[in-house]
């Protein structure tokens, strides 16, 4: 008996080992692993709901119709469907599981039945490049989503008042708790720390045709004029040779014919954006991460990036205030104007700066070697080649990208072969990123 | 004679384009300044008790019982742990009762409820100008 537990001994302390977190040390590490640990179990004694709820992690921190799908009836986000205090007018069960929307009073809670609005999940990924503006910090779709300071530190306020209680009265300390200033530096920390740190420095050396003819189209700012508010395929602007940090622009996605939520239900009332009353403007989203994380614009409007890019060829956005500026910027008084063969192209880049950040995700997280970072790791494989097949790109780098999800699956499966396995996952992802990309 | 008339319009109907494009992006930027420093979600703001406000509570707020409300001038005198503040309350001013401490829903109030005594919270509108307040939160004590 001694003597197997002295030869199994190791094995144990390897296991151990197995879910400590790799890599260089982070100063924040403890920090952000404690608002992982509050972000995806904290209820703050409300209705069941963690912040994980809304933005899992599996699904890219947010939600869309089919993830809600193959939820269980009794998940905490369809409470309006199983509890009876918040039935009416804390949710729109048939939006939320036919498009993915959420119901948030952003102009106040006075006249429930009426006022509110139907918006979207945004993902929080990238926070660090996405919510810096001279006039404050801005979050949400409308930029104005956290109250206090506004910050993405008190975000976190907000959202469990809003999505969080246990009745609509909303009383701190009997439908809820609010988080403690500890709780919400966590928070901030671990949400500052999701995905990509940095911007993009476009032109990327791309190797697909179809992908550099669109980053092309994107960053020419007499023809497609994406990069003026999508500063290297992210989320800040640029106007009149300014750097505005990232902006609220009025687009004219409200004004969009036959939108799904209103054939669905007519009662929903239009979205006034920023403010109270709004003025109509809603916040710009990064593009890199875009892909993957539709359906897409506040409303979830339109399903598939291809689509989300045709918008900008359309009356609607050409006919907006935002549309109306691009036309004043040019000589032949045009906002956007772009076929079908160069609104693929754009999407086509889009798909694969994601498949990019994707792959960058995934090699990171596998050199975590955790547990939950290998599942991750698995996740973003799978949806670069996901959004790289959906738009009929690199079949080889998608051929790479499964071998390197099944991989990192057995890999955490395994436990004599796992170094192997992730070694052998790396090279795949590798090879799918040179099949994009040259080496820079 | 003719091309020249030509160019000349060409570059007037450019001139002029340029001039409307100038004025639209000028028109946006002071839109975007126009926009207040904090863009605080108010409408959830209510449901936070007095002094929990994050990033506000004792730095763009002042806490502390009111001294006096002075109808005709619309202002509320508060006395804290600093020197005593007087602010103006304006057409945008929003009031809320905190009825957090009788376990009770919080609600849009008046300056109605501005009686001497009561424990209060103001937002400035402004963190260097602190005349105007931006909200108020008036709490209702739980033996009331």
């Amino acid at each position: 008996m001694a003597l197997v537990a002295t030869l199994c001994f190791p094995l144990f302390l390897l296991a151990a080992c197995d879910d400590q977190p790799g890599g260089p040390s982070d100063p924040n590490a403890e920090l952000i692993a404690k608002g992982r640990e509050i972000f995806f179990n904290e209820t703050f004694d409300g209705n069941g709901r963690t912040c994980g709820t809304c933005h899992p992690a599996e699904n890219n921190f947010t939600i869309d119709p089919a993830f809600i799908a193959t939820l269980p009836d009794d998940d905490p986000l369809f409470m309006a469907e199983t509890n009876a205090a918040l039935a009416r007018n804390f949710e729109n069960p048939v939006l939320m599981r036919a498009l993915g929307l959420i119901l948030e009073n952003q102009d106040g809670f006075d006249d429930l039945e009426n006022n509110f609005n139907m918006r979207g999940v945004p993902h929080t990924l990238a926070l660090p490049t996405s919510i810096a503006n001279p006039q404050g910090p801005r979050t949400g779709w409308s930029g104005d989503g956290a109250p206090g300071d506004g910050s993405l530190r008190s975000f976190a306020i907000g959202a469990v008042i809003q999505h969080f209680p246990k009745t609509l009265g909303r009383v701190a300390g009997v439908d809820f708790r609010l988080p403690t200033e500890e709780e919400l530096d966590a928070l901030e920390a671990f949400q500052l720390s999701l995905g990509r740190q940095t911007e993009l420095s476009l032109p990327l050396p791309l190797k697909g045709e179809v992908a550099q003819r669109g980053q092309a189209i994107f960053t020419d700012d007499t023809l497609g004029k994406c990069n003026i508010c999508h500063q290297n395929a992210g989320a800040n602007a640029r106007l009149a040779g300014q750097d505005v940090g990232n902006a609220n622009f009025n687009t004219g996605v409200e004004d969009l014919p036959d939108q799904s939520a209103d054939l669905i239900d007519p009662r929903v009332p239009p979205d006034d954006g920023l403010g109270t009353p709004g003025d109509g403007t809603f916040n710009t989203p990064t593009l890199v991460e875009a892909a993957d994380t539709g359906p897409f614009f506040h409303n979830n409007s339109v399903e598939t990036i291809e689509g989300a890019v045709a918008f900008y060829d359309g009356e609607s956005f050409n006919n907006s205030p935002a549309g109306q500026v691009l036309a004043g910027l040019d000589p032949n008084g045009v906002g956007i104007r772009l076929d079908a063969t160069q609104i693929v192209a754009v999407a086509a880049f889009l798909r694969v700066v994601n498949a990019l950040e994707n792959i960058r995700e995934s090699i990171a997280l596998l050199n975590e070697r955790t547990k939950t970072s290998l599942r991750q790791a698995a996740a973003e494989a799978e949806d670069a080649a996901m959004v790289l097949s959906g738009g009929g790109l690199h079949p080889s780098a998608v051929a790479n990208l499964r071998d390197a999800r099944r991989l990192i699956h057995d890999a955490g499966r395994s436990f004599f072969s796992k170094t192997r396995l992730i070694r052998e996952a790396l090279v795949e992802l590798k090879k799918a990123r040179a099949d994009l990309i040259q080496d820079s | 004679m003719e091309a020249s008339d030509a160019i000349r319009r060409v570059l007037q109907m450019r001139i002029a384009r340029l001039r409307i494009a100038i004025a639209v992006v000028a028109t946006v930027l002071v839109m975007m300044a126009g926009q207040p420093s904090t863009l605080g979600h108010k409408a959830t703001e209510r449901y936070i008790p007095v002094g929990r406000s994050p990033g506000i509570s004792g730095t763009l707020s002042y806490i502390g019982t009111i001294q006096a409300y002075d109808p005709a001038q619309r202002t509320v005198t508060l006395k804290g742990e600093a020197e005593p503040v007087t602010v103006s309350i304006t057409e945008r001013t929003l009031i809320w009762i905190d009825q957090s401490k009788i376990k009770k829903t919080n609600l849009v109030g008046d300056t109605s409820a501005l009686l001497v005594g009561r424990r209060t919270e103001v937002k400035f509108e402004n963190a260097d100008r602190r005349q105007f307040a931006d909200w108020i939160k008036i709490e209702i004590p739980p033996s009331q």
